[in-house]
């Protein structure tokens, strides 16, 4: 469960610039089992709503909870229960899928003796058996995203924050991640999914969130915004030709 | 704090720099080959210095009646020597009959009697035996190794001494008369130089003196009659040569070294005369005490003031590169977000990537030390060798990485602090790049002949660390400033730890773009 209410983050202008508000006072509800989208333009403020959810940054006004647990107050808890991924998530690329792996295993506490099981149920899951040996630098942009989303799933955690994940792959990698999200939200996760592809909200998402210029101008249904504009992308054009 | 975090974090991050060719290049490779290069280039240097300086012919621009008064001069300073003496008495047909053998490592002339009494005779002599030395010290500078680079036997004893008083200042000087020097018209009275411009010569003197092939031109002035009999008088010799350059300080001072022992020389045969005792001429005696003297203490100092140049120069290379791909480097490539979303504190993963560094960074230092030593005990004579004490011992060792380790510590604080703040690698390889230049003023401290370790320097990070290690190799260990210097070198890295943890706590740090 996701519960955010009135968060805010400006961020200081440095010596000669002024304050940055870049999410102004958003609130929205992610259920488990359900994934929720996060859309809009860029530069409306979705990376930044899921970087102070992920604890990455802490906000600076308003608060939210993940799990029961205060961005504030709890942020180790908070990062035990997500697996957090974004387009532009790196990997060490001098390592191996399966060193990477056991790194994070590790840092999540994970028992030393369970560790090879997680890491075969990942590796099965995203299908990593044929590269796990091989070192990230000589993985296609596909594999490394599976690499990716594998690590972020290694500890089982119940929230799921992913900002474009699917951005750059191919139809097969496309397929193959979209595939893993629907089976991790049909198994109760909660996932909250930042994306500009409308076919992802649409297939994946119950709820839609449409963010502009730092603010949710939209929180509502996926199936509301198709009966009403025959489509999601209609629907989500229109709500943010509102807002400005 | 949890540990098991810390250790999670240095295996990887280790495991990955490990990994990196262009860290593995700089923390073991560069302190290798430089060491290598350095030294074989300053051997390589130090014996064209003394081709090209020390052993070079010397050409003076002298009349005649100059040359053969320097000629007569350095007779008599050759036969106030110990060689000069043990030639005279060999010379003598009834003592030598009585002495046993011929001075070790010299070849006697065929005519004594001749060399003893006859200037010219001995300048031929002397000429031919400077030759034969020069030949085997040129083996020596131009194919140092090993055997060569020793000093010839034959300089050393009897011969060493004679070679340094006598020979270098006839057996290896080119005469010229002044009219052999061209003139060089375009020199007018305004360009003479002012000490030149009394003088009835001076034009000529003057070219002379512009010529580079030149070294000096000396006059002398000697007194009518015999100089070491009454009514005493004074030689009048004057040098005039081109102080700015190296080469022709060098042969003025040869020329001064044995006009010097030909005067010191004049004086005790003037004593003599006046049946004085030979003390007369020296009212005061000034005894170097044999501890400062000694050639081992001089050539530790030098040794001890160059080491931590060296340490304090690769401990920085080694901590550049991974301070740099472990800060800004993860940034660039997005692995720094991933982690710090990992349920692991800041201070968790700042002290993992500072171990790291202050591991690379000792490492480049030992590397550079150890190189240093087996490339001593390679090229160096053993009795050079036993000079420097650049003996690799577990004793020198473990001086060696405590002293680096405060210094290793602060690097990594620093650097990584800074690289952390850099938004790229070049970035931040254009912020660390200038501290190369500033750190080496604080070694360069420890070459100067004047610096000292006291309660003030023992406190200053960096300058202590050179001073301490300089000392100890000359053997001077002062237990209290070296715990002086380990606090405070210990604060300093201290203090570079938290600014670094503290640059892992700030979103917009880790943020910033």
């Amino acid at each position: 469960m996701i519960e955010v209410h009135e968060l805010a983050k400006t961020f200081p202008g440095g010596f000669f610039g002024r304050p940055v508000a870049a999410v102004r006072s958003v609130s929205f509800r992610c259920a488990p089992g359900e994934a929720t989208a996060l859309v809009g333009s860029n530069g409306a403020g979705k990376t930044t709503t899921l970087r102070m959810l992920a604890t990455a940054i802490r906000p600076t006004g308003g608060d939210a909870q993940l799990a029961g647990f205060d961005v504030h107050r709890d942020a180790p808890e908070i990062r035990r229960r997500i697996g957090f991924l974004s387009t532009n998530t790196g990997l060490y690329l001098r390592l191996t899928p399966r060193e990477l792996l056991t790194h994070y295993a590790r840092l999540y506490s994970i028992p030393a003796d369970r560790i090879p099981m997680e890491l075969a149920r990942a590796v099965e899951l995203l299908e990593l058996e044929s590269f796990l040996d091989r070192q990230c630098d000589k993985l296609s942009t596909g594999m490394r995203q599976r690499v990716s989303l594998a690590r972020t799933i290694l500890h089982d955690p119940p929230i799921l924050i992913l900002d474009e994940p699917t951005l750059g792959l191919d139809i097969d990698a496309n397929e193959l991640v979209m595939s893993f999200l629907e089976r991790c939200r049909d198994e109760g996760k909660t996932i909250l999914l930042s994306t500009h592809v409308m076919g992802e909200v649409a297939r994946l998402c119950r709820r839609v969130i449409v963010m502009a210029a730092g603010s949710v101008v939209f929180d509502g249904k996926t199936q509301e915004l198709v009966s009403a504009h025959e489509s999601v992308e209609a629907g989500v054009r229109a709500v943010m030709r509102g807002a400005r | 704090m949890r540990l098991r975090d810390v250790l999670t974090i240095y295996r990887k991050d280790l495991l990955e720099t490990l990994r990196d060719r262009r860290t593995l290049l700089f923390v073991l490779a560069v302190p290798a080959l430089s060491i290598c290069l350095i030294s074989l280039g300053a051997s390589r240097l130090v014996g064209a210095f003394v081709k090209e300086v020390a052993m070079r012919d010397i050409v003076v621009v002298a009349t005649p009646e100059t040359r053969a008064a320097y000629e007569e001069l350095a007779h008599r300073a050759f036969l106030e020597t110990k060689v000069g003496k043990t030639l005279e008495r060999l010379a003598n047909p009834i003592l030598g009959a009585i002495l046993p053998s011929p001075i070790q490592g010299l070849k006697l002339p065929d005519d004594m009697g001749a060399v003893v009494s006859q200037p010219a005779a001995y300048a031929e002599w002397a000429r031919g035996l400077a030759s034969q030395m020069r030949e085997r010290a040129g083996e020596a500078v131009s194919r140092p190794s090993r055997a060569n680079i020793a000093v010839p036997e034959s300089f050393r004893g009897a011969g060493e001494d004679f070679f340094i008083q006598t020979v270098r200042g006839i057996g290896m000087v080119k005469w010229m008369t002044p009219a052999e020097v061209e003139v060089d018209e375009r020199i007018t009275s305004d360009s003479l130089s002012l000490a030149l411009k009394e003088l009835p010569d001076a034009k000529r003197i003057q070219s002379a003196l512009d010529n580079r092939r030149i070294d000096v031109w000396m006059s002398i002035q000697m007194p009518k009659g015999p100089i070491d009999a009454k009514p005493w008088k004074t030689a009048q010799v004057s040098l005039y040569y081109d102080a700015t350059q190296p080469t022709a300080q060098e042969a003025a001072s040869r020329l001064r070294r044995t006009l010097d022992a030909a005067s010191t020389a004049i004086v005790a045969e003037r004593l003599r005369s006046l049946r004085q005792p030979s003390h007369l001429a020296d009212p005061i005696n000034v005894d170097v005490p044999a501890a400062l003297s000694n050639p081992k203490n001089a050539m530790r100092s030098m040794i001890g003031g160059m080491v931590p140049y060296f340490i304090i120069l690769f401990a920085y290379i080694g901590a550049m590169f991974p301070a740099i791909d472990l800060g800004a480097g993860e940034k660039e490539r997005n692995t720094l977000e991933t982690l710090l979303l990992a349920p692991v504190g800041r201070l968790e993963i700042a002290l993992g990537k500072f171990l790291v560094v202050v591991t690379t960074s000792m490492t480049s230092a030992l590397v550079g030390v150890c190189t240093a030593a087996l490339m001593a005990a390679a090229i160096l004579p053993p009795e050079v060798r036993e000079m420097t004490s650049l003996k690799p011992s577990l004793e020198g060792l473990l001086a060696v990485v405590a002293l680096a380790f405060p210094l290793a510590c602060t690097f990594a604080g620093v650097f990584l602090g800074t690289a952390l703040f850099a938004r790229s690698f070049k970035e931040a390889q254009n912020y660390l790049s200038p501290l190369g230049v500033v750190l080496t003023l604080p070694p360069a401290y420890a070459l100067l002949p004047w610096s000292e370790l006291n309660g003030r320097t023992a406190l200053i990070p960096m300058v202590n660390t050179a001073l301490i290690a300089r000392d100890y190799l000359v053997g001077n260990f002062h237990a209290g400033y070296y715990f002086m210097a380990m606090g405070s070198s210990l604060t300093v890295a201290a203090a570079a730890l938290a600014f670094c943890t503290w640059q892992f706590h700030r979103e917009s740090v880790l943020f910033r773009s």
